[in-house]
């Protein structure tokens, strides 16, 4: 392993890298503009979903009001964009009306029961409403009703409260507050806790790809791959380059990733979260970035190793493509499922790759440093990259693996000549 | 020879689907990999959630009690928890008591949940606190007060950055709530209140509509998307493959000089992605429905599953148009791309912005009968849903479906015509090799600089805003980012200030044009912006936002002045009407120039929904610099344009309603004066010859 | 055999780039050609060989003037044209996926060949190339020559009576390029009207009937191999070639 020689192959592999256009959107480009874009997008959506909101005046019919809940009209009144229209008619006005909210003519239709006396001056009102769940328009028009009876019961039950003698303190028996102790920082940290590692992880694996690809089945396809093959550094260095390389695009492409999202979420997210009535302030600590580098470098060494040995088995770059995607979703996958607030960072998860970097990196962000399940993460990465390489190895010795000439993939190579030793004696190099 | 025609047709796409069907690893990917993948997705998160309710349900939380009469807190707690348990039967609350030397410390190491904190009459919290749950959680409405309090107060102090901690003072909150209204009653009942209390005002929700009608609307929302995702998905590969893979494996040429027509070639394709894509949509589909059927996924909150064979029908039928736009897009990205690679480098956006219209049904309260309905893809997405609902609006219906079905078509056509666009099917014809001076470097990379730009700025303005003073913060986006970047580029790429800014005088009579169409532009530009308000109404409490931020009160008025009308007349013009104007020119044609620099325009002022009166102006800025041949104009006319809508903002209240005549007036007035200075355009002005030669009057 | 299959008038073509301005790549050519000749077209690369033949197998359109192809007109008839005509380049490949069977079948299917006649003419083909072994191999695993084979019988998989070959044997190896040579003679026996370009000056000796010299778009000479020789009392043909070539600006031989 000479360092020097493999610099030089290293160089190269970046210098012509760099200029090949998808490659930098992909590994650069993608990772850096996505958040903005998208966090920009959203948050137009969502004010304007609020727009569409506020636009819908709910046309609502009450039926059956009895006179002594007469304010109860003036209440649902009160409410913005409620248009209240008292339905003075006879019975066979409630299905009339019924319909008419089935056809969406009105919006909802306040049935009143308020018992047959109508002579006390307090009667009970059982309400009916009904609405139409497959119109929107009808759910918010039930949503502000409800809102409306809520206080209007309110209202009443204190006013007879007044009349019964009880002072308002007795009236309010105690008060209920609840108090979030959470800072602010701390409150960034969690969402960001959340979100960053599934993205992180997406980004280091779609960092990956394209070099990875590219520069297996990519060089076999511009026919380079024999020029490589046949100069005079050895095959084992070449490899080596090729593997540093690809690993250095996807530990750029997680680092920019996370910084985009740091600059971007704290503008969009602000506005969005202001509504919430909690000030929430998005950063990390300095102490963790360290952490996070660390994170990115060992999820790009272990994604880098598995989509090379995957992809230096297709001679196009649309093969190897599609040779590296089961590789792609399977450490997709299970990254989705940690999205959770309340899985914790076990033992359990630590043995796994992938999971145990991202669970390492939610926790670096929220500024809990679990220092030995950090350890047996790191380990165990390290383990799964000395095992790609120990498989690396292995399938250089194959002449026609090396020429390009096997056709089949790398399970499909396990198969024949590890597990199933003597069926296929290919010549060896050793 | 039509017989021979379809001969042809059948041939091609006959061929098209043999090959596919060979490729062994792609068919795997594209069809066996999501059957795989999906279900467990699916199974994976329901089995997530299932974990969650399971824990909260059993978990237990443990708490600490602080504050005044700690014997009555804890009889409050008793009663709350037997009132919640009785309640929720199947969901007790389980709480522990721990004895804490000091709870906060406590609570922020995680050894506690929550902590309850009493204090006896007149407690006076005059602080805000964050949130009020007196009036019970589920309205929504934001009860923030500040009020001086009377009486005992509970307060749930808690984490929210910890799920347990928040899950277990919502139920111990709503458990006191419960208890509070409880007692409320009983003083009701004891001081002989006549009617039950609880009887006093109940109410009954009653769902008219039917349990097909949800399933419908909740299926309705999402199929349109679901459709696109699957049919996008399973029909990229194809795509990317069939002309620009043909392309770079050089199988295209020889299909060219065939017999075979260009029409022919484009159908047989685009009839190949069709099929592929719609195969496996449906595949996905089904797929998605067996394992439901199976309730191997179980539905979420018991949604029953029946749509009537009709209303299936239909919607199958609505969606062959979407898959012919769709696997037209595809073809059509496909042939402008040169190689595999490049196809797949455009897909991804394109594959973005074909989503977007699909997003439509989940807005509320859009209707078919509106201008959705001749928007392509948006309106079959609308109509699934309304269809899905039960409601069939049979005419919007018809025009949706032909609409969507013509864009195919047109897609198609334009496919077809890169078939015959020399510099795309024959490789070798744009040369690659050439050097560039610097002057094509600028014109190729003006757009990407911009572009960067743009992030650069996005991401300042928002992490400053609101933070920094008016001036500060424009003097920081103006001088340092945008005349900064304009000079950086002028010297990279050692263009000539003068030609490049078009730093000359223009003609006498051009300035009282100026003087007279700035106006009238301020005018039509609110026009537009109240027509587009009409179609994407912005939120009012956004709206307010605005307002509040553009007229700042402490600022003398010279200053205002020359910070929001002069400063920026000056720099955004050679910004946008100087640099970029004169990377777009060389580039592209003047109408496409306008138009593009326009819009890059308005993307800097970053709101959406400014978006269509920025770029108005952004346009006719652009188009004034361009046929003057002179970029003073276009400075004060912007800087007019500014200082008018200060002036109309802080000093007059309201001008919202010019009326129609003003309007009409207005666009009248513009149109004239841009009309006439292109007439009188200068014989070398920019807008005829983008050499950019001096212009000699 | 003198009648006169392809007649090109003043055959233009002018390429627009923003960098170069207007280049002419081909300069208003004249030539014809008859049933059962080969004509060559000799030239340097990026003398214009391989647009004058996309032009006339109707990839690339004139500029200005026009070519009559079998009476049939590239400008006005490009679909009849592509009938009557078989293209091969070396740069044109073959669709892996298929076999060699399917690929002769396909071509001829889509190029109007009848289809009740289809499957013994693709027959024939095999049989005549020599393609029988292989004939149901997918072409992703030729070897090389094998494929070469399959792009003949599928270039005449339609029965076209005229023929364009642009540079069809580079980058092949000795055996395989005389093969070759030796297959388009055989076409010309059969009656049929070849056009073919190349850059080597010794193919150009043992095939063509008549030779055209084109330079920087230009056609600067046209006639049998003998009446060249008389004319510039040259005998070898890159002799030929510079006579005319050098007498305008230094050949570049790219």
């Amino acid at each position: 392993m000479k360092f020097s020689e493999i610099f030089v192959l290293y160089q190269r592999e970046i210098r012509s890298a760099l200029r090949e256009r998808s490659i930098v959107v992909n590994s650069f480009l993608i990772p850096l503009f996505m958040y903005p874009i998208l966090l920009w997008v959203m948050f137009t959506g969502m004010t304007f979903i609020r727009g569409q909101e506020e636009r819908f005046d709910s046309h609502v019919v009450i039926h059956g009001l009895p006179r002594q809940h007469a304010a109860f009209a003036d209440t649902l009144n009160q409410i913005e964009r409620l248009q209240l229209r008292i339905d003075h008619g006879t019975d066979s006005s409630d299905i009339r009306n019924v319909e008419a909210v089935r056809d969406g003519v009105i919006d909802a239709f306040l049935n009143i029961d308020s018992g047959s006396d109508s002579s006390e001056s307090l009667v009970p009102m059982r309400i009916s409403v009904a609405f139409n769940e497959s119109r929107e328009k009808s759910v918010i028009a039930r949503d502000r009703i409800l809102d409306g009876i809520r206080r209007y019961r309110t209202g009443v039950l204190t006013e007879a409260s007044h009349h019964l003698g009880i002072t308002p303190v007795e009236w309010n028996v105690f008060t209920i507050r609840s108090e979030n102790t959470a800072t602010s920082v701390q409150m960034g940290r969690f969402l960001l806790g959340l979100l960053l590692p599934l993205f992180f992880i997406i980004m280091v694996s779609i960092g990956c790809m394209h070099p990875a690809v590219d520069t297996t089945a990519g060089e076999r396809e511009r026919k380079t791959w024999e020029t490589l093959m046949s100069s005079a550094v050895s095959r084992i260095n070449i490899v080596i380059a090729k593997y540093w390389y690809v690993a250095t695009f996807g530990c750029i492409a997680g680092v920019l990733n996370l910084a985009a999202m740091m600059f971007s979420i704290r503008g969009i997210m602000a506005p969005l979260l202001s509504g919430s009535g909690s000030e929430i302030v998005f950063s990390i600590s300095l102490s963790s970035i360290p952490l996070l580098i660390l994170g990115a470098i060992l999820l790009s060494g272990f994604i880098a190793a598995g989509m090379m040995l995957f992809a230096s088995f297709a001679t196009t770059f649309k093969e190897g493509q599609s040779m590296v995607t089961p590789f792609y979703m399977l450490t997709i996958l299970p990254a989705i499922f940690i999205g959770q607030p309340d899985i914790d960072f076990s033992l359990g998860l630590a043995v796994v790759p992938v999971v145990n970097v991202a669970m390492m990196v939610r926790e670096a962000i929220m500024g809990s440093y679990q220092w030995d399940l950090i350890g047996v993460t790191v380990v165990v990465s390290l383990f799964f990259i000395a095992l790609s390489s120990i498989i690396a190895r292995f399938i250089l010795q194959f002449e026609d693996v090396i020429i390009g000439s096997y056709s089949g993939s790398l399970i499909s190579l396990l198969k024949e000549r590890y597990f199933g030793r003597g069926s296929r004696e290919p010549n060896r190099r050793v | 020879m039509n017989n021979g025609k379809s001969n042809i047709i059948r041939t091609l796409l006959k061929t098209e689907l043999l090959m596919l069907m060979r490729d062994r690893r792609t068919v795997f990917m594209s069809i066996v990999l999501p059957l795989i993948v999906m279900p467990i997705m699916m199974f994976g998160s329901h089995w997530i959630t299932e974990r969650r309710t399971k824990k909260i349900v059993t978990s237990e939380y443990s708490f600490a009690v602080q504050g005044d009469s700690l014997d009555y807190i804890r009889n409050v707690i008793r009663s709350a928890r037997a009132t919640y348990d009785s309640i929720h039967t199947d969901n007790p609350l389980r709480i522990r008591e721990i004895e804490a030397e000091s709870p906060v410390d406590s609570l922020a190491s995680a050894a506690l949940d929550f902590i309850v904190v009493f204090t006896d009459s007149t407690g006076n919290l005059e602080s805000p606190v964050l949130s009020d749950t007196t009036s019970g959680a589920e309205s929504g409405s934001d009860t923030m007060t500040s009020e001086i309090l009377e009486g005992p107060l509970f307060t749930l102090k808690f984490r929210a950055d910890r799920e347990k901690s928040r899950i277990g003072m919502e139920r111990i909150g709503e458990a006191f709530r419960l208890v509070r209204e409880d007692s409320q009653y009983t003083m009701l009942r004891e001081r002989g209140f006549s009617i039950d209390p609880v009887e006093m005002i109940s109410t009954e929700e009653k769902n008219i509509a039917s349990t097909e009608q949800v399933a419908g609307l909740r299926i309705g929302r999402l199929a349109a998307l679901f459709f696109l995702l699957f049919m996008i998905s399973g029909g990229a590969v194809v795509a990317n493959d069939t002309i620009a893979g043909e392309k770079e494996r050089g199988t295209l040429e020889t299909l060219l000089t065939s017999a075979a027509s260009r029409t022919h070639i484009i159908i047989a394709k685009h009839l190949a992605i069709f099929i592929v894509g719609i195969g496996i949509a449906t595949i996905q589909s089904l797929n998605l429905l067996i394992y439901v059927a199976l309730k191997l996924i179980p539905l979420p909150e018991n949604m029953v599953f029946e749509i009537s064979p009709g209303t299936v029908f239909m919607v199958l039928l609505f969606m062959l148009p979407v898959a012919a736009v769709v696997s037209g897009i595809l073809l059509l990205v496909s042939a402008y791309a040169k190689s595999y690679k490049e196809a797949q480098l455009y897909f991804f956006p394109v594959f973005l912005f074909s989503m977007v219209p699909a997003v439509v049904p989940l807005f509320p309260g859009v209707s078919l009968r509106s201008i959705i309905a001749i928007i392509p893809v948006a309106n079959i997405a609308l109509a699934v849903k309304e269809m899905m609902v039960g409601q069939f609006d049979w005419l919007m219906l018809a025009v949706s479906w032909l609409v969507t079905m013509g864009a195919a078509i047109w897609i198609s056509r334009t496919a077809e015509r890169t078939l015959s666009t020399e510099h795309l099917i024959v490789p070798g014809i744009e040369d690659e090799g050439i050097h560039y001076n610097k002057r094509e470097l600028f014109k190729r990379q003006v757009l990407p600089v911009f572009a960067i730009l743009w992030v650069i700025f996005f991401i300042l303005s928002m992490n400053t805003e609101g933070k920094l003073d008016l001036r500060v913060q424009l003097a920081l986006n103006l001088i340092v980012l945008f005349l900064g970047a304009s000079l950086v580029m002028i010297r990279r790429y050692r263009l000539d200030p003068v030609s490049t800014l078009q730093l000359r005088l223009p003609r006498i009579f051009v300035w009282p044009l100026v003087i007279i169409g700035a106006p009238a532009a301020l005018i039509v530009v609110s026009a537009l912006a109240q027509l587009v308000n009409h179609v994407i109404p912005m939120p009012s409490e956004y709206l307010k936002s605005l307002e509040q931020y553009l007229i700042p009160e402490h600022i003398p008025v010279w200053q205002l002045v020359f910070f929001t009308s002069i400063l920026p007349g000056v720099v955004e013009e050679i910004t946008f009407r100087g640099v970029l104007l004169r990377g777009l020119r060389d580039r592209f044609g003047p109408g496409t120039t306008v138009i593009v620099s326009g819009l890059i325009f308005a993307a800097f002022h970053v709101a959406l929904f400014r978006l269509v009166p920025t770029a108005f102006l952004g346009m006719v800025l652009a188009l004034v610099t361009l046929v003057t041949g002179s970029i003073y104009p276009a400075m004060l006319w912007h800087a007019l344009n500014n200082g008018i809508s200060l002036f109309l903002g802080s000093y007059i209240e309201s001008v919202t309603d010019i009326g129609t005549w003003g309007y009409i007036a207005g666009f009248l007035i513009l149109g004239g004066v841009l009309i006439l200075l292109a007439r009188t355009r200068a014989p070398r002005s920019l807008w005829s010859d983008s050499s950019g030669k001096s212009v000699d009057y | 055999m003198e009648s006169v299959t392809i007649d090109v008038r003043g055959l233009t073509k002018e390429f627009h780039e923003k960098s170069r301005g207007t280049i002419r790549a081909v300069d208003a050519i004249d030539f014809t050609c008859s049933a059962g000749e080969i004509f060559g077209l000799l030239g340097a690369n990026g003398a214009g060989k391989t647009t004058t033949l996309r032009m006339l197998s109707t990839i690339l359109e004139p500029t200005a003037g026009t070519a009559l192809m079998q009476g049939f007109d590239i400008r006005e008839d490009p679909e009849n044209v592509r009938r009557i005509l078989g293209f091969y380049s070396s740069t044109t490949a073959l669709y892996p996926r298929l076999t060699a069977r399917e690929t002769i079948g396909f071509f001829g299917r889509i190029n109007g060949y009848s289809p009740d006649k289809i499957v013994s003419r693709v027959e024939y083909l095999i049989q005549r190339f020599g393609i029988v072994d292989y004939a149901d191999v997918r072409v992703d695993k030729l070897s090389q020559g094998m494929k070469q084979k399959v792009s003949l019988a599928r270039t005449v998989a339609h029965d076209p009576p005229i023929l364009i070959f642009d540079e069809p044997t580079v980058g092949l190896d000795v055996l395989n390029a005389l093969e070759m040579q030796e297959v388009i003679r055989e076409f010309r026996e059969e009656g049929k009207t070849i056009i073919f370009s190349t850059h080597i000056m010794s193919e150009a000796e043992r095939l063509c009937n008549r030779i055209a010299i084109i330079h920087q778009g230009k056609l600067l000479a046209c006639d049998t191999l003998e009446a060249l020789r008389r004319e510039t009392g040259k005998r070898y043909l890159e002799d030929i070639f510079v006579h005319y070539a050098g007498h305008k600006e230094d050949v570049v031989w790219a």
